[in-house]
């Protein structure tokens, strides 16, 4: 039992590192634009698809391939905000946000399930099958790689954000809206980068998330709704908070499926977050909630 | 405008309750039973969607506990299939209601945008509940409703004139708060629930018993569409597409409005049957939808009705 | 007479930025009292600490000696403050006539018939001049115009004290002598009124007592043509003398 335990603290700690990336991405958009991005589910799924075409047709190791899906998943999201959000009337933006990128998530799917149709599909390596072996744990390496792989990237989005140029004009528009357009911040410039960057974001998630389950064009569902869970639990628009709540919220649901049943691990997942904002409405690391209007 | 209003209001129920007699055919009265049907799923949701302004994507709770609730009824107490099960109906909604009223409190703890994402959260619990609590739902097998001995030229009808029942209910209920001093406060709390609350409302009551209320009413729906399938599965009762589909048909038609949801659902569910019939290929009736989606926002993001009196306005003051 | 508001003590800091600082002051039972300063001395932060709409760190707010402090913005309202803001906050989409009522919730149950009838909500609409725009949304009003529903709005709850933030602030000079006189029409039925402003000559004209607000804290109060001499005050408006509307005077200026 105490070993079982200790494997699902460690694995909940590792799984929840790559969702921490998939979730900052969220967050960061949020912090950022005001918007809740709803497509950020299948967009995992669109780039869990982007690697397994890679590695299939034309044998390219799925960790190489993110040289490939990451700008190409960045290049999506720029996209979608130039094409489709920044388009929103500025009344409710928020919410018109929430049924835009839905539709996105939605066409998105139907893309999919054109080319891809239905099955279930799966990325393999050899790192997926194989485990590490230390302290009389085994490791499956694609776990190992994919949490270094992710504190990396979290690592890089943060250094991105605190210390460049324009990780500055993120952060000014993040703080004031009006106030980052009026000492002359590129406000498209700036939404577009960020979108881009929580796309980009999933490029390296979803590569991972395909490694390690079976998914299809459906899939997009339950990812979004577990985003969506950490991103609030961890409090809209703070990074640091979402790497804390995937963490948690992951090794709470391994270690539920250890000491209960892994029937109700999911949903002591979502419970997770009912039970926080029980006593704090606006995330573990949230600030004030948002202003109505 | 008035006395224009008078007149249709009781020539569409005249043309509604005639419909199925005029149109026999199976296929058609199906359509008509949906688009019925949704017309009051969309005049609930708009109902605290609309007038609060608070966004909830988490309907499909309501609808799935009304199901539930009729799946657990007619099983326990042995009901054979019949007339009197939608006697059940109105008792289904009440149970929603009563769902509604913890998720409710707890949602509405939260601002705006917390608040989408925790009704998203909590649609999820319902769904895994519903696929765990073997007791209750009998898990991922579903159950069965008892069938009823119509004749299957017929069968449809009795569905679509619940399912009228419900909306027409709907519309009342949705018309009778908008004039009401309670719709006001609900109003104001869309335009500035700050300040509302500075006035003395009680934003927080005022809120949940909307949420109430489209519990009851969903729930209704729910329970309709449950014995019109003859079956309950998790998947179905508690699907995500149905809380986006109703959004749209009240943003469609005009959110805060009356006769916005009921607009949005009279054109867009039969638009989405013969999607459905015409493109077997699921992916691209979903692309489909999608970009209708995106259209109707793009390009009219107050819906029909607003923007229709708008036009008039105008035209009038000329 | 007894001060029917009383503050004391009142700080109030926003992170770093000291928005108010034992900052004390009172207004008496039926006088228009007036609050001046340069921007950012805490104003409108003070009134937000008043109305419950920001929370005091320290000192207290007694309304006819009764503590109200931090009390939530709505009982303030029950307790017969009422408040209009800087940036008017109406309900755009809602018609004036339903603007008015929303307050209705805010006043005692036994009063409301009496408050919030369908001819005295009219009569109030007249009162500020806007009676035939009733059934119009208030989103469609010019700044000015919404400036008068909100003191309508405020006068249906029939309070005993009402904040004005900056009444005379962005409308022209007819409308504001209007203002002008229905605050004190107002106060001779009874209505005791505290006004912050920017306009001098408004001030000055209306005001019985004025009181002075520098960098959060008060700093000279008294009758406006003492005010509008004193030294202090003097000092805290850029140091130099003040021309009617509150800016430096010509010599001022050259000298600089």
């Amino acid at each position: 039992m105490g070993t079982e335990l200790a494997r699902a603290v460690v694995d909940g700690v590792l799984t929840g590192g790559v969702y921490a990336l998939m979730a900052a991405g969220l967050t960061l958009i949020f912090g950022v634009m005001e918007i809740i991005n709803i497509a950020q589910g299948i967009l995992v799924v669109l780039a869990a698809y982007l690697s397994y075409t890679l590695q299939v047709h034309a044998g390219i190791d799925p960790f190489v391939g993110l040289l490939i899906t990451i700008p190409v998943m960045f290049l999506i999201g720029v996209v979608i905000e130039a094409g489709v959000i920044r388009r929103l009337a500025p009344r409710d933006r928020t919410a018109l946000s929430i049924l835009a990128t839905f539709a996105v998530a939605i066409i998105i799917e139907g893309v999919l399930t054109q080319v891809y149709s239905a099955d279930l599909r799966s990325l393999n390596a050899w790192y997926v099958n194989r485990s590490l072996h230390v302290l009389g744990f085994y490791l499956p390496y694609i776990y190992v790689f994919g949490f270094v792989l992710a504190v990396a990237l979290i690592g890089a989005l943060y250094l991105f954000v605190y210390r460049t140029r324009t990780g500055h004009s993120i952060r000014a528009a993040m703080q004031n809206r009006a106030g980052a357009q009026l000492v002359g911040i590129d406000i498209d410039r700036v939404s577009a980068i960020t979108f881009g960057i929580g796309a980009a974001a999933t490029a390296a998630g979803g590569m991972v998330y395909g490694a390690t389950n079976t998914f299809n064009p459906d899939s997009g569902y339950d990812l979004i709704s577990r985003l969506l869970v950490i991103v609030v639990l961890g409090g809209l628009g703070s990074i640091g908070g979402a790497l804390v709540a995937a963490i948690l919220a992951l090794v709470i649901e391994d270690v539920t499926a250890v000491l209960w049943s892994p029937v109700w691990a999911s949903t002591m997942f979502f419970a997770v977050l009912v039970l926080v904002l029980l006593f704090r409405p606006t995330g573990l690391f949230g600030q004030r909630a948002v202003r109505a209007q | 405008m008035k006395t224009a209003r008078r007149v249709a209001i009781p020539l569409a129920l005249v043309c509604a309750i005639g419909f199925p007699f005029v149109f026999s055919n199976p296929a058609t009265t199906s359509i008509a039973f949906f688009t019925v049907l949704y017309v009051a799923a969309a005049s609930a949701w708009n109902l605290f969607s609309g007038y609060s302004g608070y966004m909830a994507l988490g309907n499909a709770v309501f609808y799935g506990s009304g199901a539930y609730f009729i799946a657990n009824v007619t099983n326990h107490l042995n009901l054979s299939g019949g007339v009197g099960i939608f006697a059940w109906v109105p008792v289904a909604g009440l149970f929603a209601g009563v769902v509604a009223i913890p998720v409710g409190w707890l949602a509405l703890r939260t601002r705006r945008h917390t608040f989408v994402v925790i009704t998203i959260a909590i649609f999820f619990i319902f769904q895994l509940l519903a696929y765990n609590l073997q007791s209750v739902t009998n898990g991922s097998a579903g159950m069965q409703l008892p069938l009823p001995p119509w004749l299957a030229a017929t069968y449809n009808d009795y569905f679509y004139f619940a399912a009228l029942a419900a909306a027409v209910i709907a519309i009342a209920v949705s018309w009778a708060v908008r004039r009401s001093h309670f719709g006001l406060k609900l109003l104001a709390i869309r335009d500035d629930e700050d300040r509302a609350r500075g006035l003395g409302v009680r934003t927080g009551r005022v809120k949940l018993a909307a949420f109430v209320l489209n519990g009851v009413l969903t729930g209704m729906c729910g329970a309709i569409y449950a014995y019109y399938l003859g079956s309950v599965y998790p998947p179905f009762a508690f699907e995500a597409i149905f809380d986006l589909t109703v959004a749209l048909m009240a943003f469609l038609g005009g959110l805060g409005t009356v006769s916005g949801p009921v607009i949005g659902a009279l054109l867009l569910e039969p638009f989405q049957q013969y999607l459905t019939q015409q493109f077997t290929a699921a992916g691209l009736s979903l692309i489909l939808f999608g970009a209708l989606f995106l259209i109707v926002i793009g390009f009219l993001p107050q819906g029909i009705v607003p923007s229709v009196e708008q036009l008039y306005q105008r035209v009038r003051s000329r | 007479m007894t001060a029917l508001l009383e503050v004391r003590g009142v700080s109030k800091s926003f992170g770093g930025l000291r928005a108010i600082d034992d900052c004390s002051f009172l207004v008496e039972e039926g006088s228009i009292a007036g609050l001046i300063g340069p921007n950012g001395s805490g104003k409108t932060t003070m009134f937000n600490v008043i109305t419950g709409y920001e929370r005091a760190d320290a000192g207290s707010v007694l309304l006819g000696g009764q503590e109200v402090t931090n009390a939530p913005p709505g009982r303030i309202a029950s307790l017969g403050i009422g408040r209009t803001f800087q940036l008017t906050r109406v309900f755009s989409r809602l018609t004036l006539m339903e603007n008015l009522q929303v307050g209705r919730a805010g006043v005692p149950r036994a009063r409301r018939g009496e408050l919030y009838g369908e001819a005295r909500c009219m009569d109030l609409l007249d009162f500020v001049g806007l009676a035939d725009m009733a059934r119009v949304p208030a989103g469609t009003l010019s700044y000015g115009q919404r400036k008068l529903v909100e003191l309508a709005m405020v006068l249906a709850q029939d309070p005993r004290l009402v904040l004005l933030d900056e009444p005379a602030g962005g409308i022209n000079p007819l409308l504001i002598t209007q203002i002008g006189e229905r605050i004190r029409e107002l106060n001779q039925r009874g209505v005791t009124f505290l006004v912050v402003e920017h306009n001098m000559e408004f001030v000055m004209g209306l005001c019985d007592v004025v009181w002075v607000m520098e960098r959060g804290t008060s700093i000279a109060h008294g009758e406006p043509e003492q005010v509008r001499n004193d030294p202090r005050v003097l000092d805290a408006y850029l140091g130099g003398a003040l021309d009617e509307d509150g800016s430096e005077s010509e010599s001022e200026e050259a000298a600089r």
